[in-house]
């Protein structure tokens, strides 16, 4: 079972969970999803890829 | 270039019929095997441990990017009286993979026997991938299990409150 935290729906599939419509007006697998619930999340975003380019 | 979305999730339940809570808010601790829960309700009874948590990063969308990898977790804030918290993250020979989820306990878990970090990152990775510290995501997925606990002294009289944070790198 995959339980979405956001809008508390249920899925028997992961693939169901990632692709539904959630309260946010956007899918877990869009990165407006993200922002949408943590307005940090864009620096983080940035923050993983400065990271990741050093290396 | 599209950034990848990365979310944190949660297994609950039992290891035949587990549940995967995607995208928690909080990592509460305490004594009821259950995501989001209220400490206030289910504390941890002193002298006890909480129920251990089991959790993963999520990839849900891997972007334009190549490489997620070099996953580090820690947490910054002293807790209540002479609690510890355990964990299986831990630096080179210290990391102990659990890629399988097993019904969370109370009790003490073989290889959950590392000190959570504290205060700053660890100086490499303390999470893996697929089993090993050096392994990256490079499409949708998910880490190993982070496994942690609390584990409370007797005469631990109040909780605490504190940050848990959960670091990637991402290559574009």
């Amino acid at each position: 079972m995959n339980t979405c935290s956001v809008c508390n729906a249920s899925f028997e599939t992961e693939e169901g969970y990632l692709n539904h419509v959630c309260t946010t007006g956007f899918k877990p697998i869009d990165f407006e999803h993200q922002t949408t619930l943590d307005p940090n999340y864009p620096a983080i975003s940035e923050s993983a890829l400065e990271r990741g380019s050093k290396k | 270039m599209a950034a990848a979305t990365v979310e944190i999730c949660e297994t609950n339940g039992t290891t035949g019929s587990p549940t995967i809570n995607h995208n928690i808010t909080n990592t509460n601790m305490g004594n009821v095997e259950s995501v989001n829960l209220d400490p206030v309700v289910y504390p941890i009874t002193p002298g006890n441990r909480s129920y251990a948590k089991y959790q993963r990063i999520h990839v849900t969308n891997i972007g334009t990017s190549s490489a997620i990898n070099n996953l580090k977790i820690w947490r910054t804030g002293a807790l209540g009286g002479a609690a510890t918290h355990l964990t299986n993250a831990g630096m080179t020979t210290d990391y102990t993979a659990m890629t399988s989820f097993v019904t969370p306990v109370k009790t003490a878990i073989t290889d959950v026997d590392n000190t959570m970090p504290v205060t700053t990152a660890p100086a490499t990775a303390n999470l893996g991938i697929g089993g090993d510290l050096v392994t990256s995501l490079v499409a949708a997925g998910y880490s190993d299990y982070l496994v942690h606990q609390i584990v409370t002294d007797a005469g631990d009289i109040a909780g605490s409150t504190s940050t848990m944070s959960y670091q990637y790198d991402e290559t574009a």
